[in-house]
């Protein structure tokens, strides 16, 4: 069955206290108008023998003046007074019982018919002109009347002291009645109260509670407490309204806060490698200073080409081809993406370049997995590792070395390794490296492996790393380690 | 919270019932006085088989309340049903008017207080011709002797209390008597007073020095003794006719400081008479037995009534009361 919601209630409550009191209030007051009722029936006696009174009276009257002047007036309004006061008699007692008030009405229907059989007598004998005998009848009439009015005197002063008799008794309890009516309507009233406020705390208390968990929810605060669930008014629908926003809420905050996390995390990362690009840029820079114009270099070094094989110096011509299509390569924008097999190539010219300068002194070996030449690639990652190994791997060794350049696939990844039979780094000093630049030593010192690690962080976005191997004795190896899914440009 | 509203409403609940239950009673009550003193509900009154008219003067006199509850014992026996006129002690003219109104009203039966000097035959001869049974009563037989009356005989009682106080003072009796009110025509020849004289024959040298009629009013007896102690300070006996005069001469004997020097001898006996006799006030009272008196007038009504003749004039004795008892 639907419940009444809070309006059914508050209508259905004021129904009840209005129920209550006004039965209350009109209990007294039917009782106050019965009790009046009863007051009333004191002088129906009293009325009775005032009828009689008036009806004698009348009828005497119009006796006197019907004896008196024989007018037909007077005849007829004796015979309504005289009916009148034969009704009024009959209402009366008659019967023999043992009770003063009616033995006194008994004495009055006697004098009364006695009365009339008086005055009866003597319009008869006015009638048959028969003076004497309407006198005697008409004098004893009078005295009967007067026997009458005091009988009728003496049952009224017995009415009356009846009535006053039972007046007092009444009176008292009169009071005890209109006492109780009126400790019964303040208990109504007091009832009616205790309701209406037993009932205004019901139906705010959950309001409060709502303002007060919409209060904690405004500082933060998801877990004040709120009205129990299961009220089937708009209170509960409200109730469960709140629960459910409020829940809402809290998930929309959380979610917010992970995704303000993550953007933060993601900021942070971004400064980071912006930091890097810096950086790198710096170090460009830095080598634009420090070396010859390479446009200049590589127009003169095609210019030295053209000239060797004009006189003939075929070696030379190589070395100028080769050293001018290794600077092209490396006058390309760093951070653009080749392929694994250009950069083989790269690394290629660069050691015949070496051969060049240091013989058969130290020996190169290049292999590459198929598979591995079209994955995509941070350009000019392997030359300075195939430097390295050269300038700081092999340079204190007096036999020589071997630097091998390999490029494989090896599950998911791209793995492009430099590795030299030189003598090794410490951990210390692999830690040197591989850390940020400090003010000891040579400050360019590691330039070339930093910048390939981090050009290969941004390249990949994180994904690809550069692994450094390597132990005092047993030589260097520096693997990079690309996804399959390709670099971005 | 639900259970204390449970427990208001039945507080309500209860106190509501309550309150109706007490006012249905008390509004119960009132009309149930109000039916008994006021709409005289017939059918809880049983009819009777004649209506009885006793009128009495309103007297306080004991002898007029045992008459009256005579007559109501008789009535019991006949299934009559009583109504009692009472008039003025002072103005006993208005006992005419109640004679009136029973005979105009058409009652069965009049029992009157008939004393000496009422027209009891003429009264006696109206109620005849009205078909009224009449039945005379009182202390003393009227003139002419009206058929059916009954009486204590006063002059017997007068002499009982003479023999009495001449008895205990013999030749140095100085008797003081006080008549009742309402008597009429000469103190001398009430048959109360003629009833001590004549016992006071017997003993030489007693005699009645006073000689006085008590006023109505309740304080007629106290007002007679003193004054007559006043004026004859040798009065070494009262007699007195009634219960009311009784009271009041041992009150003033009593405030007189003269309990044993003066004998009191009274009449009837009421709880007040018995405890003077009992402390030696009053030695003596003639008791005149007016519930026999009341209860034969209406045995003598139903007799008439049934048929019978009414009979002579009937006197009802007395017996005595005294501190060792009844008698006889």
């Amino acid at each position: 069955m639907r419940r009444a919601g809070v309006r059914g209630k508050i209508i259905l409550n004021s129904a009840l206290v209005l129920l209550i009191v006004a039965s209350a209030v009109l209990y007294a007051g039917l009782a106050s108008v019965g009790l009046a009722r009863s007051v009333e029936i004191l002088f129906r006696n009293n009325r009775l023998m005032e009828d009689i009174r008036d009806s004698l009276g009348r009828t005497e009257a119009s006796l006197t003046v019907y004896l008196s002047t024989k007018s037909s007036d007077a005849l007829k309004d004796y015979i309504k007074y005289s009916t009148r006061l034969s009704e009024d008699a009959r209402r009366l007692n008659r019967e023999i019982r043992a009770d003063e008030v009616l033995l006194l009405e008994r004495d009055l229907a006697g004098l009364l018919d006695s009365f009339l059989a008086d005055a009866e007598a003597s319009v008869a004998s006015k009638r048959g002109r028969d003076v004497a005998a309407y006198t005697e009848r008409f004098e004893s009439a009078e005295r009967t009347l007067d026997l009458v009015m005091f009988l009728i005197d003496r049952i009224e002063g017995v009415f009356i002291s009846d009535s006053l008799a039972a007046f007092s008794g009444f009176n008292s309890r009169v009071t005890s009645v209109l006492v109780s009516n009126a400790v019964l309507v303040v208990f109504a009233t007091l009832m009616g109260m205790a309701i209406l406020v037993s009932f205004s705390f019901r139906l705010t208390e959950p309001l409060a509670e709502l303002a007060r968990a919409a209060e904690a929810l405004g500082r933060g605060d998801y877990d004040h407490d709120l009205p129990p669930p299961g009220r089937p008014d708009e209170i509960g629908v409200m109730a469960a309204s709140f629960a459910s926003m409020r829940e809402s809420v809290r998930r929309a905050f959380e979610e917010q806060r992970a995704k303000a996390e993550l953007e933060r995390s993601l900021m942070e990362e971004r400064v980071r490698l912006l930091d890097m690009d810096h950086k790198l840029k710096d170090a460009e820079l830095l080598a634009l200073q420090t070396q010859i114009n390479p446009h200049f270099l590589f127009n003169t070094l095609a210019a030295g080409q053209q000239l060797a094989l004009s006189e003939g110096a075929d070696r030379t011509g190589d070395f100028m081809e080769n050293l001018a299509a290794f600077i092209r390569y490396a006058l390309k924008p760093p951070s653009r993406s080749v392929r694994v097999s250009d950069e083989l190539e790269c690394v290629r010219l660069y050691i015949w370049l070496l051969r060049l300068r240091f013989g058969e002194r130290y020996r190169f070996e290049v292999e590459a997995d198929d598979r591995a030449l079209s994955v995509e690639t941070p350009a000019l990652v392997l030359q300075p590792l195939v430097e390295n190994a050269v300038g700081h791997g092999l340079r204190d060794r007096e036999e020589g070395g071997t630097v091998r350049v390999s490029a494989r696939v090896e599950g998911r990844e791209a793995v492009l390794s430099v590795e030299d039979s030189g003598g090794g780094m410490s951990p210390a000093e692999r830690e040197r490296i591989l850390g940020e630049p400090a003010g000891e030593g040579d400050p360019r010192a590691g330039i070339g492996l930093r910048n390939v690690i981090r050009r290969v962080t941004l390249a990949t976005e994180g994904r690809g790393r550069v692994d450094v191997e390597s132990s005092e004795g047993a030589g260097t190896a520096v693997r990079i380690r690309l996804p399959l899914e390709g670099v971005v440009p | 919270m639900k259970r204390a509203a449970w427990i208001l409403a039945a507080l309500f609940g209860a106190a509501f019932l309550g309150a109706i239950l007490m006012n249905a009673r008390l509004v119960d009550q009132s009309r149930r006085a109000f039916a008994g003193g006021v709409f005289r509900e017939t059918s809880r009154i049983p009819k009777a088989r004649y209506h009885l008219v006793l009128v009495i003067p309103d007297d306080d006199d004991s002898f007029f309340s045992g008459l009256a509850e005579g007559v109501r014992s008789g009535a019991l026996e006949t299934d009559s049903a009583v109504q009692v006129f009472r008039y003025a002690a002072s103005s006993p003219a208005d006992s005419e008017r109640f004679f009136e109104i029973a005979l105009g009203a058409g009652v069965d039966g009049l029992i009157m207080y008939s004393p000496r000097g009422e027209p009891v035959l003429r009264r006696a001869e109206a109620a005849l011709r009205r078909g009224v049974v009449f039945v005379p009563v009182g202390t003393d037989v009227p003139e002419g002797e009206p058929p059916g009356f009954i009486g204590s005989a006063s002059l017997l009682q007068g002499f009982e209390g003479g023999r009495r106080i001449c008895a205990a003072l013999g030749a140095s009796a100085r008797i003081g008597v006080i008549l009742p009110a309402g008597g009429a025509g000469p103190e001398e020849e009430e048959p109360l007073f003629r009833g001590v004289s004549a016992s006071i024959q017997a003993f030489p040298g007693a005699r009645v020095s006073a000689l006085t009629r008590a006023r109505p009013g309740t304080l007629a007896g106290e007002e007679a003794a003193s004054a007559m102690l006043g004026a004859d300070p040798s009065i070494n006996a009262i007699f007195c006719a009634n219960s009311r005069d009784t009271m009041g001469v041992a009150q003033v004997i009593v405030d007189l400081n003269r309990v044993g020097s003066i004998l009191v001898v009274g009449a009837d006996e009421t709880p007040e008479i018995l405890r003077y006799i009992e402390k030696g006030v009053v030695t003596a009272s003639i008791v005149r037995d007016s519930k026999w008196i009341g209860r034969e007038a209406v045995l003598a009504f139903a007799r008439i009534k049934d048929g019978g003749a009414p009979a002579g004039p009937v006197e009802a004795g007395f017996y005595v009361r005294t501190a060792e008892g009844r008698s006889p």
